[in-house]
């Protein structure tokens, strides 16, 4: 081997060895659109200093974005807030994508790197109040300014995360195929809820198959049905709502009993896959999977009357109005008592930063009303706090307007069925609900499938696991 | 001590090999001893560990409420897929073999899917199997047959899966054509003098030359199919029903999901012991039907 070649290859391995250790090193975090989640804080606020006259403090806010235009509208707000320049705090947006959030998370968290701040999924929240992860923000808002208590993550008597906007099941009609089948409209006000039976009677009139015939008719087809009745979510979280309707649910509204076996809650499941099954007026599961966003189904004529949150009339209905669609929302049919649930992602504090407290001066603006107004005006957002839903001047400043529905119909169907007949999502309180969501959703495909009954599959697979689940989690 | 000529030798071949002896080192050798060690832990990187003896791999085999299934679709999906896939990828080679126009690239076509980033075949593939829209759907429907869910069907979801990965084995084409191009003409003339004809040459000539070929592919095919893990996460999240939730894919969803490392990674050792049994298994059993020209 010549010398110079010698020398070549020993240079070149101690470079590649260089590299192996450097790639052992913190690098800045992958998959945010701003670099480093790393701690905040004392290392970022050296290049703030030569701005302001007063040491800036950074926090850092870590969001999912399901779009590409998400992370600059959250940007927008963000930038409000460093405009206003509050105690000198800064914020800093960390956007991940939606599908390697959790991810994303569990490492940050595994490396300590936590955000300050961050957006947390609904059924993971109160697992990470349990590992101790997340601040106490009882003292993060005055009375008078508190989000609404339905809308607080508590773990042991304590909230430990506020939902950053308000939202309930609704049901949404397309008008023009009501008017073209003579059915009035589903009511808009919970005292006057359908029952079960009158949703179903009205669903049939609703159905057509190809050849216009409908479930009553001789020869209808239900192999090729062109227009569904209704449709009825089946996520696992939103199923229940018909249950608790009917006095089962998951579990009681304190957490310390489960429902999920009760016969009431096992009527509600059969009744709601018998509406695919059975009575042929609505989408199987599988089906409506296939199925485009809420608004073109509607006006598309595919579902005439489908269940969904409020946050469809700013993220699919509105789309669809300047193609003609008419739609109205009235409120969810009933079994015994009118119900909805009421959920919102939480925004939550980690208690492992050094700036707990400056994180919670930028949550609590973050969440304040007047500043994202222009999501809840869009109808993607309802209001957190109870004023807006009690002072009329305050309810018309963000629903009455060309993207809401009529503001007499809106009023009574979600905004007052929301202060009034709205229960918590469990996810709200009840550590170990991520796991038991875990087994109620596989477990209820074969019941949705109609190859099992509701009551084998919730009383032989889904309780003998979901009962081991919450004694370990009590 | 004098550095002699030799130990400088020795100096530079170590000092040359460092890059790939630490690479080993602590990308593959100190990881695994770390997944060893974690397995035996309840780390969840949220709390501090604390060390649980046997307990996550007892809780794997009496208390887990997803293992048994994982492991039977996993099961289901690899012999399903490799079996599959060998038969396809040995037919196609023959016939890419023949002395038939543009040769080459037709046997590229073959190979293009394996080329092809598997989560985008994926995405494409999930379009062709939509229950509604979709173009298998579409051609079932109007030949009189009712359609079929695919990949949201309890049934079907593994079978379905199966197609798409024996639709991607362009590798095992490549390996069976080198093979096939590597059978002696000899012996294959010696058939023909003693009057055999085409089956004959195919039975008693091709296929004992190819089995250390067929050994060779079925073995790696074996493993990586058992190690499935994108199609469940790019189609259909291990549903419907747990039916796709290959056991790659639990590992992940309890480590990087639910924040139960130490289990995932009992789980993932338990996975490999038996990745290597049947390895093993498969190595003992290969000289009952395994022909080596030099034995």
């Amino acid at each position: 081997m010549s010398k110079k070649f010698r020398f070549a290859a020993l240079a070149l391995s101690l470079a590649l060895t260089a590299s192996v250790f450097a790639g052992c090193g913190n690098s800045s975090s992958s998959g945010s659109s701003s670099p480093s989640g790393g701690s905040a804080g004392a290392e970022s606020s050296v290049s703030e200093t030569s701005k302001a006259p007063a040491e800036k403090v950074e926090v850092t806010y870590m969001a999912w974005y399901n779009n590409e235009t998400e992370p600059a509208e959250t940007q927008k707000v963000i930038d409000k807030f460093n405009a206003e320049n509050k105690d000198n705090i800064t914020a800093k947006l960390i956007s991940v994508a939606y599908n390697d959030y959790i991810t994303k998370l569990n490492t940050m968290a595994s490396s300590n790197t936590l955000p300050d701040s961050a957006m947390m999924s609904e059924s993971q929240c109160i697992k990470w109040a349990v590992n101790g992860k997340l601040a106490d923000v009882s003292d993060m808002y005055g009375t008078d300014e508190k989000p609404l208590d339905s809308l607080a993550f508590t773990y042991k008597g304590k909230p430990v995360a506020y939902s950053c906007a308000n939202e309930v099941l609704l049901l949404y009609y397309n008008k023009d195929l009501l008017d073209k089948a003579g059915i009035p409209y589903p009511p808009a006000s919970a005292d006057k809820a359908w029952t079960w039976d009158e949703f179903v009677s009205a669903a049939k009139k609703l159905t057509k198959d190809k050849n216009g015939k409908g479930p009553g008719d001789a020869g209808f087809d239900p192999k090729n049905i062109t227009t569904y009745g209704a449709q009825v979510n089946t996520l696992a979280w939103m199923w229940p709502v018909f249950a608790i309707s009917n006095g089962g649910g998951v579990c009681t509204e304190d957490g310390s009993e489960l429902l999920l076996g009760k016969p009431e809650t096992i009527e509600a499941a059969q009744k709601i896959a018998d509406l695919s099954l059975k009575e042929f007026v609505a989408p199987t599961p599988t089906t409506s999977a296939t199925f485009p966003t809420l608004d073109v189904t509607l006006l598309s004529g595919k579902v005439a009357m489908a269940t969904g949150g409020q946050w469809e009339i700013g993220v699919s209905l509105k789309n669809s109005l300047k193609d003609g669609l008419k739609y109205g929302v009235g409120v969810l049919p009933k079994f015994k008592t009118p119900v909805t649930l009421n959920t919102g992602g939480p925004n939550v504090i980690f208690n492992t930063g050094k700036n707990i407290d400056n994180a919670k001066k930028f949550l609590k603006w973050y969440t304040q009303e007047d500043n994202n107004i222009s999501l809840i005006q869009s109808g993607v957002w309802m209001p957190v706090s109870q004023k807006w839903y009690k002072d009329e001047t305050l309810m018309k400043k963000w629903a009455d307007n060309e993207v809401h529905p009529p503001f007499d119909q809106y009023k009574t169907a979600v905004i007052d069925y929301a202060m009034n007949n709205a229960k918590q999502v469990p996810w709200y309180y009840l550590p170990g609900y991520s796991e038991i969501e875990e087994v109620l959703t596989p477990g209820m495909d074969p019941v949705w499938a109609g190859t099992k009954t509701a009551e084998d599959a919730i009383k032989n697979d889904i309780m003998p696991k979901v009962e081991k689940i919450f004694s370990a989690n009590k | 001590m004098r550095i002699t000529k030799s130990h400088k030798d020795n100096i530079v071949a170590y000092l040359c090999l460092s890059p790939a002896i630490l690479g080993l080192l602590f990308l593959t050798i100190i990881p695994i001893i770390g997944v060893i060690g974690i397995s035996f832990t309840n780390w969840s990187g949220l709390a501090e560990p604390t060390f649980v003896r046997f307990d996550n791999y007892v809780n794997i085999f009496t208390e887990d409420f997803f293992f048994y299934k994982s492991a039977l679709v996993t099961v289901y999906f690899a012999f399903g897929a490799v079996i599959t896939s060998i038969i396809y990828a040995f037919f196609i080679s023959i016939m890419l073999n023949q002395r038939i126009p543009a040769r080459g690239i037709i046997r590229s076509i073959y190979f293009i899917p394996y080329i092809i980033p598997v989560v985008a075949t994926n995405v494409v593939w999930s379009w062709l199997y939509d229950c509604n829209f979709g173009a298998f759907n579409f051609v079932i429907n109007s030949l009189g047959f009712d359609k079929s869910l695919f990949l949201q069907g309890e049934k079907t979801v593994v079978p379905s899966l199966i197609l798409i990965a024996v639709w991607s084995t362009g590798n095992l084409i490549v390996i069976f054509l080198a093979g096939i191009q590597n059978v002696p003409r000899a012996y294959l003339e010696a058939v023909e003098i003693d009057g055999g004809n085409t089956w004959h040459k195919f039975r008693h000539v091709t296929v004992p030359m190819m089995t250390p070929i067929i050994f060779f592919n079925f073995l790696m095919s074996m493993i990586n199919n058992l190690q499935v893990f994108v199609p469940a996460q790019a189609l259909t999240k291990g549903g419907p029903n747990d039916s796709s939730l290959f056991l790659v894919y639990l590992i992940y969803r309890e480590g990087f999901m639910k924040n139960n490392f130490g289990y995932a990674c009992a789980i993932s050792l338990v996975f490999f012991v038996f990745i290597a049994a049947l390895t093993g298994f498969i190595f003992k059993t290969s000289d009952k039907w395994l022909f080596y020209e030099g034995k």
